[in-house]
């Protein structure tokens, strides 16, 4: 399994990290958009969930600041 | 170097090529019965109508389908669902692929809902045709459905896997147009068909078993990364005298000898589906572009009939 470092946003669960990574994705406008997520959801190598952000300009300021510097797995987790 | 708009599209309907039946012209799946999967950037069948892919634009997020091929393939004139031209609904940016859409009936569409995962639609990646392709710095991924699992997993097996790729991998990267394994140290449940990078090309790789027996095999020939390659699997569960007799591998239509790398456990054993989602895996690390234009899967194995009017269908098609 490859790690990389990623910036990312850690949560305890999935459930929490895919509700993250969903919030980022707006506008939204299409009406039956497939899209869901705006982030991949990976394992640290601490095996907590992280949203890894791409775009730190896509956060809100208060996002922005539970950005860290993670090591990650870069077999990410398929979302549905 | 490619662009998204910078190469003239060759419009030309694929079917028109070719002299006479035999030679290639015709429907893929018209002439190649019983796929259970479909994707392609063309039109496969004749009696195909619905769409063909899911596209999303990053400047709003709004996604279309791509309704209407255009000279038979998914082009820059093709159309999106409102009517209007794709390169036009796209203002010139790069479309996100979010479905692609199964022509066999099956309804087996390749699925990604995670926008910085979506591979990226690029006119004139492979050859003259369009592609859904990766970009740097990005780890962008196909999720097959799970029902392909059925036809793949399991003892006796039968099944062809055909693909049209194009990547840049060399030595120390891969690029999985199937990958589908759970793995415990040196043990493999599952199966990843892929190109494996070796020196400044690739080579056709099968990666395979079940927890207990596992083969790494990849054929002997090393394949040019600067252009684009159709590549058949053809794997028959049904032999017992070994893994590479198990195996036929075609690329370019043209039978490529495969040899074992790494095998551990007894034979025979069958490819064992693991509790993981298939998808095509393309990990960042050292690739930079590689692409996809279709694929295509079948539970059974091809006669060599059908093998040589994919091929010569497939080379006249993107003018391999």
């Amino acid at each position: 399994m490859d790690y990389k470092y990623y910036t990312a946003v850690c949560f305890d669960t999935l459930n929490e990290a895919a509700q993250f990574s969903q919030s980022c994705l707006s506008p939204h406008t299409g009406e039956d958009a497939a899209t869901q997520y705006m982030y991949p959801v990976g394992f640290t190598d601490t095996e907590k969930y992280a949203v890894v952000v791409y775009d730190l300009n896509t956060l809100s300021q208060a996002d922005i600041l539970k950005v860290t510097i993670q090591k990650i797995s870069t077999d990410f987790i398929p979302l549905h | 170097m490619q662009t998204p708009f910078g190469n003239t599209p060759n419009t030309t309907n694929y079917n028109t090529y070719g002299a006479a039946i035999g030679s290639g012209e015709g429907f893929v799946l018209d002439r190649v019965a019983g796929a259970k999967m479909a994707v392609s950037v063309r039109k496969l069948s004749q009696g195909y109508s619905g769409n063909y892919a899911r596209i999303r634009r990053a400047s709003d997020n709004l996604e279309s389908d791509i309704t209407t091929p255009y000279g038979g393939f998914i082009s820059p004139q093709a159309a999106v669902s409102d009517g209007s031209g794709l390169q036009g609904w796209l203002s010139g940016a790069d479309g996100a692929g979010v479905r692609w859409y199964d022509q066999s009936g099956a309804a087996a569409h390749l699925t990604q809902n995670t926008a910085a995962n979506q591979f990226l639609l690029r006119f004139g990646f492979t050859g003259n045709r369009t592609a859904f392709a990766g970009k740097p710095l990005s780890d962008y991924q196909w999720v097959y459905p799970a029902s392909t699992g059925n036809y793949l997993f399991g003892a006796n097996k039968q099944f062809c896997f055909h693909f049209v790729v194009k990547t840049n991998v060399v030595g120390g990267s891969d690029f999985g147009m199937f990958y589908h394994i759970a793995s415990v140290n040196d043990l493999v449940r599952g199966m990843i068909l892929r190109v494996v990078g070796s020196g400044s090309g690739y080579k056709a790789g099968f990666v395979g078993g079940d927890l207990n027996a596992t083969v790494n095999m990849s054929t002997v020939s090393v394949f040019d990364n600067t252009r684009p390659h159709h590549i058949l699997f053809c794997y028959d569960g049904t032999v017992n005298t070994s893994w590479t007799d198990r195996l036929t591998v075609y690329v370019d239509g043209i039978a490529s000898p495969m040899a074992a790398s790494f095998q551990t456990g007894p034979f025979p054993a069958p490819l064992t589906q693991p509790v993981t989602i298939p998808r095509v895996w393309a990990p960042y690390t050292a690739i930079t572009n590689s692409g996809l234009s279709e694929a295509i899967l079948w539970d059974r194995l091809l006669t060599q009939t059908e093998i040589s009017f994919l091929t010569q269908n497939t080379r006249k098609a993107y003018g391999l």
